[in-house]
This record gives structure tokens, C-alpha cells and sequence, in this order.
């Protein structure tokens, strides 16, 4: 009895699990994507957003089957599916995508709901919108995330459009401020408006964004507008015009004033120039505008006029009679664009930066993002707040941003703006200083100060507020001489060494003057500093420069140490005993090149 | 031995086979679970076992009472609760799919009005009217629970009470006091106890107020003076009326275009209203009371404060000579003083969604465990945190509980319109120059209103 029972009862389970399975597999169409064939050279990393994460991209077993993994390290991971290339003509048909996307749990083993957005980059100008997935429950791990297309929205062929998945509110993170948990997505499914799953090429290939603009030899500029201008031609010849008003076209000279930057964004190699066009200009109506003098990048793929060097070669009245501008090259070349803005504010880089934990999002004039301090049962300790401090504010918004300081009893008022319109601000970050909360809040604010907010003139959506020390920012030397120093070593060793013609070397510590810096060119997770070796300084034979103080770049390998901090550390007169200069990092590093030049404005 | 071989191939079978049905049939031992989704950590439920567990414990009474309530509710109604933070994407995915499913994923969830509002239109929530009595406290007295008439007869969207929650965001009509007495007119707070605080009346006092104190031909001083956002959002309450509160959009109705007229009348026909800024109109109408340049303006404890007007912690060097006092908005023509909104809503509210089991049972312990402080608002709302709010409306101390009093009032009676949520920026500045009539506005306007309500609940 027992037998024929338990064969009967096998026979039921069996059946109920392949029910089971093929009910699943009649429900799903196959996916577009499944990581199978661990081909996943179609994604890559947005790096573009101020708290993009430098994350891991691995395709990797889960949930029983291969699966992309994004092991997330730090920040926000933006993860570009590359569909353009994928779906070929075909991403035209594309109306909606759906994926699988699971979350680890964190290091205590526990679930953490997470949450983020899969944006959608589509037109021709890859206009911008989202929709947003979660994965909110542990029974629910992984979740069907899914991105549709809304009425007036279309992928075009050849346009380059893409989509990015991201993960933007992390539990774990959050609640204990361990690293951000992995990420998994599988089973990714393009969808025509039929409901049909298209097929993709998972042999296509991510195409690398570049974020970083070679500013050499530029001055860095912000609010940029479009002039319209573009064109090609051969050496010497004029185009890509700019028609302004006088000549029937929409361009006024009143936006060029002094101060103003035009940017000519080119390639062809060769120098780039304005050609002024007039008509009845008294100085001419033909001239060319710093033919000789434009500052162009490295690259040769940027060239700026100012609008003193337009005042100067057609002279100050030049709007009355301007008809149009032109590009002129020395070498054949193609403009793609033109823009007229203004010089950037140069950001201060953070030392000891901790993240206050907020983020937030709000409409123009809305305050939000609170930073709750002691002062109303919040964390933030507003005494920390001293000279030469800031607050650095990761952002997106078109708009001006500034914090708001609300009080109890602040007899300059409880509710006051700070900086209105007034912050360092340039992309996507803008900073407060400590300067700017006193003159709003007045010195003794911090006994009284209960949050500060965010407020935008425009909407807004804050990433993360960090707070820290303020480093001097990194703006790239100019006429660098490299001093022919290299090497590797561990945390806390010395190397890379630079021996002066104190010690039979060939550098002349003669030539550190003000306004010199020494730019490091390294790589290591630590920070970089140098090591003056003496023979005989008073302050001392073995002294170290900027520890942790050295100005850094947003890419985080290259410092600069400034004459000024030479000074500081070995005296003014460290010239006649300074033997030699060392790197040092509190990490392994590599040292690739020290040089030698001058500051930049 | 062969038989029970038998058997306990027969057990393994028969193990397998409820495992295959994915319905593990056992009994439901022990307490059952009560679910809290929100969007961030919350403190205290059943998974803390200590006090300390809460990192931002500061060791007050209050802070062991939201400690110890979680025993006493478990206690009584043999519960355990626990809060889940969803993210607030997830708790709008919960709600959309689970609820929908019919089988929610969380009993009760905090919800703010862009969430909780097409929840209700969607028919997800539970109607509190229909499961609690009519005597029940979020109906009657709203001690302890109170909810947001969507003006549907319904009951939705539930709220605790607590005393900062009530008054913030209220932009109660304040009156420079030492104008009205010597003016000689009555005090508007005895004719809106007596019923006769109405829009007509309102706009006598404002024509009365209005001064050429030197006689050169200048006003100097007006009857009325705001910034438009309050000053617009006020009158639509006080008339009854709303521009955004559903999916139509209600701008186009007569009682708005009654609330437009009355606006601009102000301007244009009796010329009692302070000029209006062109430029950076939010920082300059808002403050012109403080010069002594206007009767009356919408006013707020953060107005007040934003100045130090009335120096409530001492360490000011001066405050207004004047006092500036809070009544309720005049009664517009469609309007009724006894079901006037006069608080735009905000902030967070529950619901509890359709398909929960035993929703009474939900409420109950909700509620109590709400009830942290077992009636006794004094602890509730706590002094020292609502000293501000007391305090930085004036100096006088009757007049700082007669604001409050106004405020709390005010902020019982909330209303859902998302007229100035929506990015709809109307030429209130043109409107007060008489470029448009009310009727050539609210035909400019109401398109984007209405784009605006389908972007929003899309």
C-alpha cells in the first residue's frame, strides 16, 4: 500500500513542479538578452554624474543561472546598456524593455530593499527622461524592472541612443554605511510596441563616453550656450558662421561682452580663429580675431576667444556694424560647435569630505535635502563648521543652488538663505563655504542652527552633501617641464626621486619660485605628497610637503604642491640644501612623471 | 523493516509533494505580523529589543514610551509590528501591484499626497468610514487620529495628530493690531466668531486701512499686502473652491473665477493692495507688513521668524513695535466658515489597502501604538519643541497661544490641491495690472493646469 501510495504521491509532485515550469516558461518569451553566452562587452559605466560609481562589471552565476553583476564600490552606479548597437536599425522599433534585477543581501545577511531608475536617452539629441524599478522585498528578489517609452518619446536609428540602469537608494548603505550591495540584471527583453521581443547582436560593443574635456591651456566655462555655429572646410577658408542681427540673422552682439568666453569645439589639428565680418566697421570689415592668440587645448580640439580679444580687433562699438563670425583654421577642419559662456567657478577640492547621508528632490524655490544638526535631535555638529570648511553639494538642476539655514533663536532670523546665487557652482556641484554660512547666520550661529536645507531657483535633485576641509582646486600647470622622475613602491615608502644639483643631480631647486607647482602624475588608491630631503635645513633634514593637503584632480591622479607649500613646510630658503624630492602616498603608488611649471590662473 | 522502509518513502513523498504546492499548509503559530511599509528607518517595532537600539535615542521620556508602547500593543492584541522600509519607489510598486493582486504586501502604508491620493482614486484603500464607528476619534475629536477630506465623503487617508504636525505650514491672515485699534474698527477676530468675517467685509477694512499718512498725494500705507502663492491659495479655500485636487482641473470653475475678480478688485478697483514686485516678489511682498506698510498679509511662524520680528528667545536686539495678530481667512461668497479648508495638505498620511486582512484590527493597533503617549498631548507635544511655534509670533504671550490657537485650528482642516505643485506659473503680476480679466486668466491657464494632472497622475 505504502508503495503504490509513494509512487502516486512522486508522480504528483512531478507533475506539479514541470506545471510549474511550464507555465513559467509559456508566460516569459525568451530574453534578448541572458548572459549566457557571458558576452557583456555591450555595457559600461555613465561616469558622466558627480557620484557615479567606479563599479565592477563581471557576468557571473545567480539565482541559477549567468547573470550580470555590478559590484558596486562606493557610490551610485550608472550602467549603460549599449542599445544602439545591439538592436541596430531595429532600436527604432523599441517601445519598452524589461530585466530581471536583483540585489545582495548586505554583510549581516540581511535584506535591504534598494531602488533606482533606467533611464532612457532617445531622439536625436538623446533627450533624457526615466522610469524607476525597486527591489522592495525579499520574497520579491529579484524583481521585473521595467522602462517604457511615454507618447512623444522614440529611439532613432544612428543617433546613438542608450539606456542606463542605475541604483540610487541603497537600505544597507544607507542604515549602516557599508558598501553599497551588488547588483544583478539578467534576462533582459527588448520589447517592440507589439509586444514582440527583438533580437539583439550580443557581440556589439560599449562605446566609452568621454567625461573628462581637455581643458589645457583653457579657461574652464560654464553656462554655455550654443551658438549654432558649425561647418567644415579646408585650410584658410572660412565658415561654421554665426549671423547676428545686423545681417538678418538671430544672433545679437549685446551677448558679447568682456568677460565672455567663446569656445570653437573642432578637430583638424591645426590653430583655430574668429574671422569678424562687418559691415561699415571703421577698423575694417574683414578682420581676424586672434589668429595668433586663442588659447587652444593639447588636443587641439578646443580653441577660446574672449570677448576682449573681439573688443580689441573690431573694436568696441563692433555690435552696431557686426554681420557675422566665422571660423578660420591654418589646417583643413570641421567645427561641431560654438559656445559663448562665462569663466567657471574653480572648486575647491575636499580633505576628510564625510558624507552627510542626504539626498532629496524638489521643485524650483522647495527646500529640502535637511541636514538635521545637535541643535534638533540631528547628528551634524554645526561647531565643526570653522574656517576653511565647506560644504560641497552633488547635484542636478539647472538652476542656481544654495543652502538655507533654519534656526532657533538666531537673532539674524531663523530662516535665511545662505548664498543665494552667490555659491562656487559649476556642473553638477556646488559649494558653500564657512565664509558665506557666517555672513548669512553671523558668527555665532552654530548654537542656534537647527538644519540647513537645499533650495534651487529651478528644480532639483541632490545626490549626496559632503562636508570637509577646503583644498585649493586643480587647475591643470601650465608649460610643465618634466623632471624625468618615475617609480613604484608601497604605502609609506619614498621614491620617484628628483635630486637637485645640491646632491649631483641635474634639477636646479633655484627655479622653484612663487607661482611654480609641482604636478605629481601617479596612480594608488591613497593620496600623494612629496618628501624634501635635505642637507643641513634648519627646519629640519627630512620633512614632508602637503601630506594629505596637495591640490588633487577630479581623476584622482594627479596632485599639485604648490611653491607656497614648499615654503611652509622646508622655509624660504630651502633652495641652498634641498637635496632631493621624494613621492610618498599612504598607499601603493606608482609615480609616472613629476614636473615642473607654472600655475594657471 | 520492509514496511517501514515503505513508510518512509511514503513520508518523503508525501513531504515532497506539499512542498511542491507551494502552499506550506502549516498553522499560522505564533502572533500575527502587522506590516508598516515606509521609505526610511523608523523607530520602535517588534525587532528592537532595547531602547538603545535606536540610534538616535537621546534618553527622553518620550523615547522610552515609543519604546514601551510596542510591548503594550503586542500585549493586547497579541501582535508583533514591524516597520519596512520599502523605498519610496517601492512603496508605490507595493501598492501597484500587490494591492491590485489583492494580496498587499504590508498592512498599512505610509503614503505622501502624490502616492496616497491616486491610491485612493485607484480604489486601493480602505474607506475608514466603513469599518470604524461613527464615534471614532479620527471622525470626532481628532486627539490622537485625523484624516484628509479628499471631498468624497471618504475616509482614506489617515493622519496622527501631533501638535507641530497641525500647525506647520498654516498661512493664517495676520493684522498689524495697533492698525485696526486706531482705526477704530471692530477686531476681525470677534466678527469671525460672530459669523461676519467675509470677503466684503474684508475688503471695507482693507480701503479703510489704506492711508496717505502725510498728505502728499502718496499712499503710504496699504490694507493689504502679500506674496501671491499663499495669498491665492487662501482665497480659494475661503471660497469654498480648489484649482487641483483631482484629475480635472477645477481652474476654470466660477467659484475660482469669484476668488480672480476678488484679487484683483483689490488692486484695480480699490486700490488697497500694496503694489506688486516685479522682481523677486516671494522675498519682497512677504515682508512689507514689517515696515508698517500694510494692514493685513498672509502670515506664518516662519515669516514672523525669518526676521526675528518678535525676538522669542531674547537675544534679539529689538522687535516690531506693532503686534501682528492671526485670524481665520475671510468667508468668500461660496464659501462656508464651518467647512472651509484652511491648510493645504502635506506631509504623510497612511493608508490601509483593500485585501488586508481584519482592517479594523490594523487601525486599532495602529492607532494605540500611535498612541505612544496615551492621551496625554502635553508629552506628545512637548513644550520645549513647540516653543518656537508659540514663541516667534509675538511678544506678547496671550497673543503668541491666540496664533497658535489659530494656526491648530487652521491646520485641522486640511485640504488636497496641488495648485501650486505643478510647475503652472500664471501672470498673477498682469492679473493685478488688470491685463487680463479673471475669465481671459483662467482661459490662458487651464490648459497647463489640466497637462500638469494628467502628467501627475498619469
Amino acid at each position: 500500500m505504502y508503495k503504490k501510495l509513494t509512487v502516486l504521491l512522486l508522480c504528483v509532485a512531478l507533475t506539479l513542479g514541470l506545471a510549474g515550469a511550464v507555465a513559467y516558461a509559456a508566460d516569459e518569451p525568451a530574453p534578448s538578452i541572458d548572459f549566457e553566452d557571458g558576452l557583456y562587452g555591450f555595457v559600461g559605466l555613465d561616469m558622466s554624474a558627480g557620484n557615479a560609481d567606479e563599479s565592477v562589471l563581471s557576468v557571473v552565476d545567480y539565482n541559477g543561472s549567468k547573470a550580470l553583476k555590478v559590484e558596486v564600490t562606493k557610490k551610485v552606479p550608472y550602467v549603460i546598456f549599449e542599445i544602439s548597437a545591439l538592436l541596430g536599425d531595429d532600436v527604432a522599433k523599441l517601445a519598452s524593455v524589461t530585466m530581471d534585477i536583483g540585489i545582495d543581501t548586505g554583510a549581516d545577511s540581511k535584506f535591504y530593499a534598494c531602488s533606482g531608475r533606467i533611464y532612457k536617452y532617445f531622439g536625436e539629441a538623446n533627450e533624457k527622461a526615466y522610469d524607476e524599478w525597486s527591489v522592495y522585498l525579499a520574497s520579491k528578489n529579484p524583481n521585473v524592472a521595467k522602462m517604457m517609452l511615454d507618447e512623444g518619446e522614440a529611439f532613432v536609428a544612428g543617433a546613438g541612443n542608450y539606456i542606463v540602469v542605475s541604483k540610487e537608494v541603497d537600505n544597507y548603505a544607507t542604515k549602516t554605511g557599508g558598501t553599497p550591495v551588488s547588483l544583478y540584471i539578467d534576462n533582459v527583453r527588448f520589447f517592440d510596441a507589439d509586444g514582440n521581443v527583438l533580437p539583439v547582436d550580443t557581440a556589439a560593443m560599449f562605446v566609452p563616453r568621454n567625461a573628462e574635456t581637455d581643458w589645457s591651456n583653457l579657461t574652464v566655462v560654464d553656462k554655455e550656450v550654443d551658438l549654432g555655429m558649425a561647418g567644415a572646410g579646408g585650410a584658410w577658408s572660412q565658415g561654421a558662421d554665426g549671423v547676428f542681427l545686423n545681417d538678418g540673422g538671430t544672433l545679437d552682439p549685446a551677448i558679447i561682452t568682456e568677460d565672455s568666453i567663446i569656445t570653437v569645439y573642432y578637430s583638424g589639428g591645426g590653430k583655430m580663429w574668429l574671422v569678424g565680418v562687418s559691415g561699415g566697421n571703421p577698423n575694417g570689415d574683414w578682420i581676424r580675431i586672434a589668429q595668433e592668440t586663442a588659447a587652444i587645448n593639447d588636443s587641439r580640439t578646443m580653441a577660446q576667444i574672449t570677448g576682449a580679444q573681439i573688443i580689441d580687433a573690431l573694436g568696441a562699438d563692433f555690435g552696431a556694424t557686426l554681420a557675422k563670425l566665422q571660423c578660420e583654421s591654418d589646417m583643413d577642419w570641421e567645427v561641431t560647435k560654438v559656445t559663448i559662456g562665462e569663466k567657471a567657478d574653480m572648486l575647491y577640492g575636499l580633505k576628510d569630505a564625510v558624507d552627510l547621508g542626504v539626498s532629496g528632490a524638489g521643485g524650483a524655490w522647495s527646500q529640502g535635502s535637511d541636514i538635521y544638526t545637535i541643535n534638533e535631535g540631528g547628528t551634524f555638529d554645526p561647531a565643526l563648521i570653522v574656517p576653511g570648511t565647506l560644504f560641497n553639494i552633488n547635484f542636478a538642476g539647472e538652476g542656481n543652488v544654495w543652502m538655507v539655514g533654519v534656526s532657533g533663536g538666531n537673532p539674524n532670523g531663523d530662516w535665511i538663505r545662505i548664498a543665494q546665487g552667490m555659491a562656487l557652482q559649476y556642473g553638477s556641484n556646488a559649494q558653500i563655504t564657512y565664509d558665506q554660512i557666517v555672513a548669512a547666520l553671523g558668527e555665532d550661529f552654530a548654537s542656534t542652527l537647527a538644519r540647513l536645507q537645499v533650495e534651487s531657483d529651478m528644480d532639483w535633485e541632490v545626490y549626496a552633501v559632503t562636508f570637509g576641509t577646503a583644498l585649493a582646486p586643480y587647475v591643470e600647470a601650465k608649460s610643465q617641464v618634466d623632471l624625468g622622475a618615475s617609480g613604484a613602491g608601497g604605502a609609506w615608502s619614498q621614491g620617484a626621486d628628483v635630486n637637485t644639483i645640491n646632491d649631483g643631480g641635474t634639477f636646479d631647486p633655484a627655479l622653484l619660485v612663487p607661482g611654480t607647482v609641482i604636478t605629481v602624475n601617479y596612480s594608488g588608491a591613497g593620496d600623494m605628497w612629496l618628501v624634501g630631503v635635505s642637507g643641513g635645513n634648519p627646519n629640519g633634514d627630512w620633512i614632508r610637503i602637503a601630506q594629505f593637503a596637495a591640490s588633487k584632480n577630479a581623476k584622482g591622479d594627479k596632485v599639485q604642491i604648490s611653491y607656497d607649500q614648499i615654503v611652509s613646510a622646508l622655509g624660504a630658503d630651502f633652495a641652498s640644501t634641498l637635496a632631493r624630492i621624494q613621492c610618498e602616498s599612504d598607499q601603493d603608488w606608482e609615480v609616472y612623471s613629476v614636473t615642473l611649471g607654472t600655475a594657471a590662473e | 523493516m520492509k514496511n517501514m522502509k515503505q513508510f518512509i518513502g511514503f513520508a518523503l513523498a508525501l513531504v515532497l509533494v506539499v512542498t511542491s504546492l507551494g502552499s506550506v499548509a502549516f498553522a499560522a503559530e505564533g502572533k500575527r505580523n502587522i506590516t508598516i511599509g515606509l521609505w526610511w528607518d523608523r523607530y520602535y517595532d517588534s525587532t528592537q529589543e532595547s531602547v538603545e537600539d535606536n540610534p538616535f535615542y537621546q534618553g527622553t521620556i518620550s523615547d522610552q514610551m515609543l519604546f514601551d508602547v510596542v510591548k503594550k500593543v503586542e500585549e493586547k492584541y497579541d501582535v508583533t509590528i514591524e516597520y519596512q522600509n520599502l523605498t519610496y519607489v517601492g512603496i508605490q510598486e507595493s501598492i501597484n501591484t500587490s494591492v491590485l493582486a489583492g494580496t498587499p504586501d504590508c498592512d498599512i502604508y505610509l503614503v505622501d499626497t502624490p502616492i496616497g491620493v491616486p491610491a485612493v482614486m485607484n480604489g486601493y484603500a480602505i474607506n475608514m468610514k466603513d469599518i470604524l464607528p461613527a464615534d471614532s476619534d479620527i471622525f470626532t475629536d481628532h486627539l490622537v487620529m485625523n484624516y484628509l477630506d479628499l471631498g468624497d465623503g471618504g475616509a482614506y487617508m489617515i493622519k496622527p495628530v501631533s501638535g507641530q504636525s497641525v500647525v506647520e505650514a498654516t498661512y493664517p491672515l495676520m493684522f498689524n493690531l495697533q492698525m485696526i485699534q486706531d482705526a477704530n474698527l471692530e477686531d476681525p477676530r470677534d466678527l469671525y466668531a460672530k459669523g461676519e468675517w467675509t470677503w466684503d467685509k474684508f475688503a471695507e477694512y482693507c480701503q479703510a486701512l489704506t492711508k496717505d499718512t502725510n498728505g502728499d498725494g502718496i499712499i503710504d500705507v496699504y490694507g493689504f499686502g502679500g506674496f501671491q502663492q499663499e495669498w491665492f491659495e487662501a482665497m480659494l479655500m475661503s471660497n469654498g473652491t480648489y484649482v487641483a485636487s483631482n484629475g480635472t482641473e477645477n481652474f476654470s470653475a466660477p467659484e475660482v473665477t469669484e476668488v480672480l475678480q476678488f484679487m484683483q478688485d483689490m488692486y484695480v478697483k480699490y486700490n488697497c493692495a500694496y503694489p506688486y514686485a516685479a522682481e523677486s516678489a516671494s522675498d519682497v511682498m512677504r515682508f512689507i507688513y514689517r515696515d508698517g506698510k500694510c494692514a493685513f498679509s498672509p502670515g506664518a511662524a516662519w515669516v514672523l521668524g525669518a526676521n526675528a520680528d518678535y525676538n522669542w528667545d531674547g537675544s534679539a536686539a529689538s522687535t516690531l513695535e506693532f503686534d501682528m495678530v492671526f485670524v481665520q481667512w475671510p468667508v468668500g461668497p461660496s464659501g462656508n466658515q464651518e467647512t472651509n479648508k484652511m491648510k493645504l495638505s502635506g506631509g504623510e498620511f497612511y493608508i490601509i489597502p483593500v485585501g488586508v486582512e481584519d482592517p479594523e484590527l490594523v487601525y486599532n493597533v495602529f492607532y494605540d501604538f500611535t498612541n505612544w503617549y496615551d492621551n496625554d498631548v502635553s508629552i506628545r507635544d512637548d513644550a520645549q519643541t513647540l516653543g518656537w511655534w508659540y514663541g516667534v509670533t509675538g511678544k506678547d504671550l496671550d497673543i503668541q497661544d491666540w496664533n497658535f490657537s489659530v494656526m491648530f485650528d487652521m491646520g485641522l482642516r486640511e485640504q488636497f490641491d496641488l495648485v501650486s505643485s505643478l510647475n503652472v506659473f500664471p501672470d498673477f503680476l498682469g492679473l493685478f495690472n488688470g491685463d487680463y480679466t479673471p475669465a481671459q486668466f483662467q482661459e490662458t491657464y487651464k490648459q497647463e493646469y489640466q497637462d500638469a494632472l494628467d502628467r501627475t497622475f498619469k
